[in-house]
């Protein structure tokens, strides 16, 4: 979450990030670099990336997210990713000891620095100058939250700046606006989104969405789910790719760039709980339990604000209707009985 | 209980809304729901106080005497400290002004709801090892 262990300073996280910079500059000038450029929630990025298996490995998620290259261009946040494996480059010695640098995103000044220690990442920010950092040991082995959530440490840092939290979530909507569908895993999030994502609703995402509170928009960071194999088995019609990371219980599904859409006005927050044996139906909830639901995503991704990424999702939820969703047996009425929740709501 | 005690900022971030309160552990990685007259003790810890004078706080804006309410107010106090939601104060006690207004609706104990889920994300152990091209491995737990 956003407060930084005890001792650490700008300085130090300076220099960390000064030299991870040198670190990729060894790695890009060994394996070379592509660039690509990619629109988000209104903030253009440039993502540099050395070596060919980083891009297969970082890419597919965002690909609804590029834009073709052309001389008007212009980057609010540049990205430079690399391993050290492919680059036969290692990890700079960074100042300071690794204790209390892992685990928990490290922030001071405008510099915002996180060791994924489980995915073997580091992912560092400096937001004054617009540049962002993404190591990871070794691109053919990519954690399964690197390939169906990749950058997500810096994606929520740059966004949260702007009020944009990524939240664990799924949205769905129609030409009048969208729902939240948030909760902890195993709520029925998944399993309502890509039903109505196969029924021809509007999908801006299936677990890790940003959300903009105000006005309150979802858009859309990632193309991809991370769920359950026999869930996402269910939905191959609109999950052409799959990928079974290895070590991973869960799988990573890929829908087409072109289901996908960029950003949906939120017309409610709903809190779906799965009823076996019942029928799919709107029930009351409280904001609170949606403020419980958002809490912790939003406090966790942001740049060094957790108090105000909470008071913002607050008044947020002051303003949306918040309903529960039982998420019953009779899944082909979820887009019927969602759709109409947000015309009655629009 | 005379000591001083306050919400442990800036580890403990919270909001309010209909009323319920979403205290957020950003240290730990807990988040926690406080209902019911959990509510009101908790905005009294907002700044630094007693556990008597929110005691009697709690006792006067639900009409109660103290003696009613002390047992499950200085119990809810205690689970809040164990938590690490509450510190000892080190500004002086603020005097609190009596309550002017009429007393709430019926008393019902503070209830502390706790959630865990995202503890594994910030909790991990120290580096104990660091492979050939310099990666930290965690300890196993």
């Amino acid at each position: 979450m956003s407060v930084g262990a005890p001792g650490v300073d700008a300085e130090r996280l300076g220099a960390a990030f000064a030299e991870l910079s040198g670190a990729f500059e060894d790695a890009a000038a060994r394996v070379g670099v592509s660039e690509h450029h990619l629109r988000l929630g209104g903030q253009r990025i440039t993502l540099q990336i050395a070596g060919d298996a980083v891009a297969s490995g970082l890419l597919p998620a965002l690909a609804h997210l590029e834009q073709p290259a052309g001389a008007g261009w212009s980057t609010d946040l540049r990205i430079r990713a690399w391993d050290t494996a492919a680059s036969e480059t290692s990890l700079p010695d960074l100042p300071g000891e690794f204790d209390g640098m892992l685990g928990r995103a490290q922030h001071a000044g405008d510099i915002h620095l996180s060791f994924q220690i489980l995915e073997s990442a580091i992912s560092a920010l400096h937001v004054g100058e617009g540049e962002a950092l993404h190591c990871v040991a070794d691109a053919r082995r990519l954690a399964p939250n690197d390939i169906a959530y990749p950058l997500s440490e810096i994606l929520g840092w740059w966004m949260s700046r702007s009020g944009c939290y990524l939240v664990h979530g799924a949205a769905v909507g129609t030409a009048r606006g969208g729902v939240l569908l948030a909760g902890s895993s195993g709520a029925g999030k998944s399993t309502s989104a890509l039903t109505c994502q196969r029924a021809g609703m509007r999908f801006a995402g299936d677990d890790s969405v940003l959300v903009q509170t105000e006005p309150p928009v979802v858009f859309s960071p990632y193309r991809s789910a991370r769920a359950d194999r026999e869930l996402l088995a269910r939905y191959r019609d609109v999950l052409p790719r799959l990928e079974e990371p290895s070590g991973d219980e869960k799988m990573v599904g890929f829908f087409p760039r072109e289901a996908m859409t960029a950003e949906l006005p939120l017309s409610a927050v709903v809190l779906p709980r799965v009823v076996p044996g019942g029928r799919c139906r709107i029930v009351p909830a409280s904001r609170a339990a949606a403020l419980l639901a958002m809490a912790p995503w939003v406090t966790l991704h942001v740049a060094g604000g957790a108090e105000q990424a909470l008071r913002s999702t607050r008044a947020m939820l002051s303003r949306l209707p918040v309903h529960g969703l039982e998420v019953g047996d009779d899944l082909a009425s979820l887009p019927s009985i969602l759709s109409e929740l947000i015309e009655a709501t629009a | 209980m005379s000591h001083a005690i306050q919400v442990n900022r800036p580890a403990i971030i919270d909001e309010t809304i209909d009323d319920e309160v979403v205290v957020v552990d950003l240290h730990g990685g807990s988040y926690y729901s406080i209902r019911d007259s959990g509510v009101a003790v908790w905005h009294s810890l907002i700044e630094p106080t007693t556990p008597d004078r929110v005691i009697a706080r709690i006792a006067d804006q639900f009409g109660r005497p103290e003696e009613d309410v002390r047992p499950a107010i200085a119990s809810f106090i205690e689970e809040l400290r164990e938590h690490g939601l509450i510190r000892d104060a080190e500004a002086p006690v603020a005097d609190q002004a009596a309550s002017a207004t009429a007393p709430s609706a019926d008393f019902q104990p503070p209830q502390l709801e706790r959630f865990t889920d995202m503890e594994d994300l910030l909790m991990l152990d120290p580096v104990h090892d660091v492979d050939e091209r310099g990666w930290p491995h965690a300890a196993p737990r």
